[in-house]
This record gives structure tokens, C-alpha cells and sequence, in this order.
């Protein structure tokens, strides 16, 4: 499975998702996709969209959350998984891409390349439910049901390592315009304050 | 009397400052303060495995309209500088921090001894805003505190101190 075709799977099911992307391959493929601004670009804190996208899914409770994470990222907040299952968050779901490499910097090779099965360490940590998928025919059978199914859950999407640097552009804005953007977002959609009456 | 300061700082922070998600991860000062955070109901308590998933947890929740704070002690503070500055200085999220300030004179633990002398260099450093509360009678400084960080839009560290929370006796 191609990382790209399997955002597109992800991305035709995604109707009414706040989406929180790590940093580097994800954020970039994610943007191309669907050029979404429900959607938050992390551009920076390496392995921590998915604690990121944990304290949304708390703090939003009405809204399905989708971490888009990537195995890189992931590896670096291992830790991240006994949390979310901790506190058994009902709208959140966690997908990790795993390619087994650094995309971003040349394909380097991950830690573990290969070996790690990241489903089996987020059922470890207690999550509900967790499963690997290494084709789009079947990401698209099982989305339905992953999105229908209680939260917390872990998909892995196994795609293919890419052997050259992916130039997929980066969205198009950044840093304080991603916040204003998405917050702006959130305050129209579910009628929160998220910025008070000053702006901040 | 450090019961009362313990019971004064939650009732600033959860009915003043309008606090309703806290992260944490204890140091043994700062973990009378998260014990009452875990036992109120009107709060969402989300013990962490590492200091900066609770950076990034209150980060997360800002965008759902939800006042948070991280709650950790001086150490962990120093392992995640790092992700405040490339996520809350970045994107200028802010995220409101309640930290023991581990190392000063009275702290006679050897192995906070570099926390004591260079933390506050390195928030300079990063330009993350500082306020030391010493006293129980600043304690009411924590809303103002918590505007402060708001309006600065990025990380804001309020330390108590040793005095504060465990008295003068070490």
C-alpha cells in the first residue's frame, strides 16, 4: 500500500473528523489530500500530536478525532499509548502510518525496522481495540467499522517505504495562522470560545 | 499550613482561573496539589507517562475551548523545553505550567542541584515568561498569572517554592 493511496481512503471517510497530523510526511500527505483547515499541522514537538489530539478529543467530546500519526513519531512517545487507553476516550482514533523509515530525510531506517508490531504494544497498553492493515481494499472494508467502534483504537496502516524523498509540498500557511485557522475552525463548527473576546 | 496552601491553590486555580482539564506527572511537592485535582470532580485529570505529553495534552484541549493546566515538578520541566518551544512557541499556544521550583537553598537533594541553578536561565533563554510564588498570600496571584499566559500566548511557568509547600523546616 502506498502512503498516498491510503490517505485518500482515509480522506474520502473523513466527512465530519477533527484531524491532528505529526509533523513531516503525514501533515504534508494529509494537506494534499484534502487541504483541510479541520485539520491541525503540528510543525514541531516530534511524537506529540497524538497527546495533542488526546487533549481535543477530551476537550471536544462531540467531536470524532482522528490522530494521524507516523511510526517515527510514534517511537518517540511510546508512552502516548498508555494515556490515551487510560483515559479511554470514546471519539478519539489513533492511525500510525508505519513505512519503517525516516521519509522525510531520505528514507533512512527506523529503529526496529520491520519488527515492531505497534498494534500488539497499543492492546499491551490496554487500548480497546487495535489492528494492522497493509492494503487499501481492505482499509476501506474495515474503515466503516473502525469509525463506528468506541474509541480508543489503534489502526497501523503498513505501507511501503518509499526509496526517494516524497516532495509532497507542506500546506500553505503555518505556525500562528495554523492556530487562528483551526481554532476559528472549532469556534464556528461546535459553537466553542476558543479565543476570548480580545482575540487571544 | 501547607494543607491550607494546597486547598488555596485549587480553589484558585479551579474556580478563579476557571480551570477543568489538568495534566500531570509528580514530584513529591507538587503531588498534594494533584491528588485534590484528582479527587474534584469538575476536573479531567490526565496522568501522563512523560511531562511533554502533558504540554501537548493542554495544548490540545486549548482548542476545544477548555482552560488546562500542567501541573509537574522543576526536572520535568527542563525534558520538555524542547516541545514548548517548537509547539507552543511555534504555532504561540498557550500552555499554563505550575512547577515546583526544585534546587534553591533549602532544597538539600544533590540531584537538583543544576535544576536550582540554571532553570531560570534557560526559560530566559527561550523567553518562556516566569512568576515565583514564595508565600501563601500570592497564591491569589494565579488568575492574574493565568490571564498573563493568555495574552502572551505562549508557555508560562508559575513556580512554588519550597517554603510555600512544605514550610521552613527541610
Amino acid at each position: 500500500m502506498k502512503t498516498r493511496a491510503a490517505m485518500d481512503v482515509l480522506a474520502a471517510a473523513s466527512n465530519d473528523v477533527l484531524v491532528v497530523c505529526a509533523l513531516g510526511m503525514a501533515a504534508n500527505e494529509w494537506w494534499a489530500a484534502t487541504h483541510s483547515e479541520e485539520a491541525f499541522y503540528m510543525h514541531g514537538a516530534m511524537g506529540f500530536a497524538a497527546s495533542f489530539g488526546l487533549g481535543l478529543a477530551l476537550s471536544l467530546p462531540e467531536a470524532p478525532v482522528w490522530i494521524l500519526n507516523a511510526d517515527g513519531s510514534l517511537c518517540m512517545n511510546l508512552g502516548c499509548l498508555l494515556t490515551e487507553a487510560a483515559q479511554d476516550c470514546r471519539n478519539l482514533k489513533h492511525f500510525v502510518v508505519d513505512n519503517g523509515v525516516y521519509q522525510t530525510v531520505g528514507a533512512m531506517p527506523m529503529v526496529q525496522q520491520g519488527g515492531a508490531d505497534y498494534a500488539a504494544i497499543a492492546l499491551g497498553a490496554g487500548f480497546r481495540s487495535a489492528r494492522s492493515i497493509d492494503n487499501c481494499a481492505a482499509l476501506a472494508a474495515e474503515l466503516p467499522a473502525i469509525i463506528a467502534e468506541p474509541g480508543p483504537s489503534l489502526t497501523v496502516l503498513r505501507v511501503e517505504a518509499e526509496t526517494s524523498f516524497l516532495a509532497t509540498p507542506p500546506m500553505t500557511y503555518e505556525g500562528p495562522e495554523m492556530k487562528y485557522r483551526f481554532g476559528r475552525a472549532i469556534e464556528r463548527r461546535f459553537g466553542r470560545e476558543v479565543f476570548g473576546p480580545s482575540g487571544y | 499550613m501547607s494543607t491550607d496552601v494546597y486547598a488555596a491553590i485549587h480553589a484558585e486555580l479551579t474556580k478563579k482561573c476557571g480551570v477543568r482539564l489538568a495534566a500531570t506527572l509528580p514530584d513529591d511537592w507538587v503531588a498534594p496539589i494533584i491528588r485534590n485535582l484528582e479527587a474534584d470532580p469538575a476536573v479531567r485529570h490526565v496522568r501522563v507517562a512523560r511531562e511533554a505529553e502533558a504540554v501537548a495534552v493542554c495544548s490540545g484541549a486549548f482548542f476545544g475551548g477548555v482552560r488546562s493546566a500542567v501541573v509537574m515538578g522543576g526536572t520535568g520541566l527542563l525534558t520538555c523545553t524542547g516541545e514548548l518551544a517548537t509547539l507552543n512557541l511555534r504555532h504561540q499556544i498557550p500552555v499554563f505550567c505550575l512547577v515546583s521550583q526544585r534546587g534553591s537553598i533549602d532544597d538539600h537533594r544533590v540531584y537538583q542541584e543544576v535544576q536550582g541553578r540554571r532553570t531560570r536561565a534557560v526559560l530566559e533563554a527561550y523567553d518562556f515568561p516566569y512568576h515565583v510564588i514564595d508565600r501563601p498570600e500570592e497564591i491569589a496571584c494565579l488568575p492574574d498569572a493565568y490571564e498573563a499566559c493568555r495574552l502572551q500566548k505562549r508557555p508560562f511557568i508559575v513556580f512554588l517554592t519550597r517554603r510555600l509547600l512544605k514550610g521552613t523546616t527541610s
